[in-house]
């Protein structure tokens, strides 16, 4: 298991849990953040077409009323909670994992050492940076699509001109002090 | 609540444990038994046998490690902690008792193999 989305200033965070029983013939399989997007793409629908996938996600809204660490860790819950099947063992990246009645193991450079956490880590990746080009369709003033919610001078302008969107951590440091 | 990296793989190591214990055919009868003395992390019935169980768990290779880091002081503190248990159980136990050790050894890339050590130490050594 794996996220996606803990720093950027909008958006939510998504969780990925993956099941795969033997390694993918023909993909890259690595940390989503060491591939370039095409093997990130192609990665990503092996891993659907091959694996168990569950995907959890936590919209800003959420991220405002508890914090980044409690959305992330409810993010995972509900990752794995869409799993078909509940596995006997999860390793999760990072040293942070969510209480389950299920075992957690948090491994830390996971997405590196782990198959399975870096095939969730592409699924997470990639959920979240297409959910952010369809948000881009509804707030095209943001560019969403091109920094996918995180913090680059180009969204800094973007909110400076325009303020923030529905999409928008007001709790970010970048945010609550606009808005204060 | 907060958990250190630490807390965190005590906690799953503990879960494993139980989960491999159930399947071994232990009854669980409680865990993570926290005393000022010490702490027990599964006391369980197998059998006729109340066990009292240490969960170790080791990322190293050499083999016995998970073993081998169960120190005097710390078999001091467990056996302490069993006295406290046995003197607050509901129904005073009269049969058989047993220290066992649950040793979890993490490989990289592999499952995590769980060895289970019946009778692993006494209460004199």
């Amino acid at each position: 298991m794996d996220e996606a989305g803990r720093g950027p200033w909008a958006g939510p965070v998504v969780a990925a849990a993956v099941v795969v029983s033997r390694r993918l013939p023909r993909v890259r399989i690595d940390d989503s953040k060491r591939l370039t997007p095409a093997q990130r793409e192609r990665a990503y629908h092996a891993i659907l077409e091959h694996a168990r996938v569950g995907v959890g996600i936590v919209h800003a809204a959420r991220i405002d009323a508890e914090n980044i660490r409690q959305a992330t860790l409810r993010a995972m819950e509900e990752a794995v909670a869409h799993l078909a099947r509940r596995p006997d063992l999860v390793l999760v990246d990072g040293h942070d994992v969510p209480s389950l009645s299920i075992p957690c193991w948090p491994v830390i450079g996971g997405d590196r050492l782990s198959y399975p956490i870096a095939c969730a880590s592409i699924i997470a990746k990639v959920t979240r940076d297409s959910l952010m080009v369809f948000y881009h369709r509804l707030f095209p003033e943001y560019r969403f699509d091109a920094h996918k919610g995180y913090g680059t001078p180009a969204h800094r302008d973007a909110l400076r001109l325009h303020g923030p969107s529905l999409l928008h951590r007001m709790s970010f440091r970048p945010l609550a002090a606009s808005s204060s | 609540m907060t958990q250190t990296f630490r807390q965190a793989r005590g906690r799953a190591a503990e879960q494993m444990a139980v989960a491999y214990l159930r399947r071994e055919g232990y009854e669980i009868e409680a865990t993570n038994v926290r005393f000022k003395v010490g702490e027990l992390d599964v006391v369980a019935r197998e059998g006729e046998t109340l066990c009292f169980l240490e969960v170790r768990s080791r990322t190293s290779e050499q083999f016995g490690s998970a073993l081998e880091s169960i120190t005097p002081m710390k078999r001091r503190r467990f056996i302490r902690a069993v006295r406290w248990y046995l003197a607050r159980r509901r129904r005073p136990w009269l049969g058989p008792m047993r220290f066992d050790v649950v040793a979890i050894q993490h490989r990289q890339g592999a499952p995590p193999s769980l060895t289970l050590l019946r009778d692993a130490f006494t209460a004199d050594s």
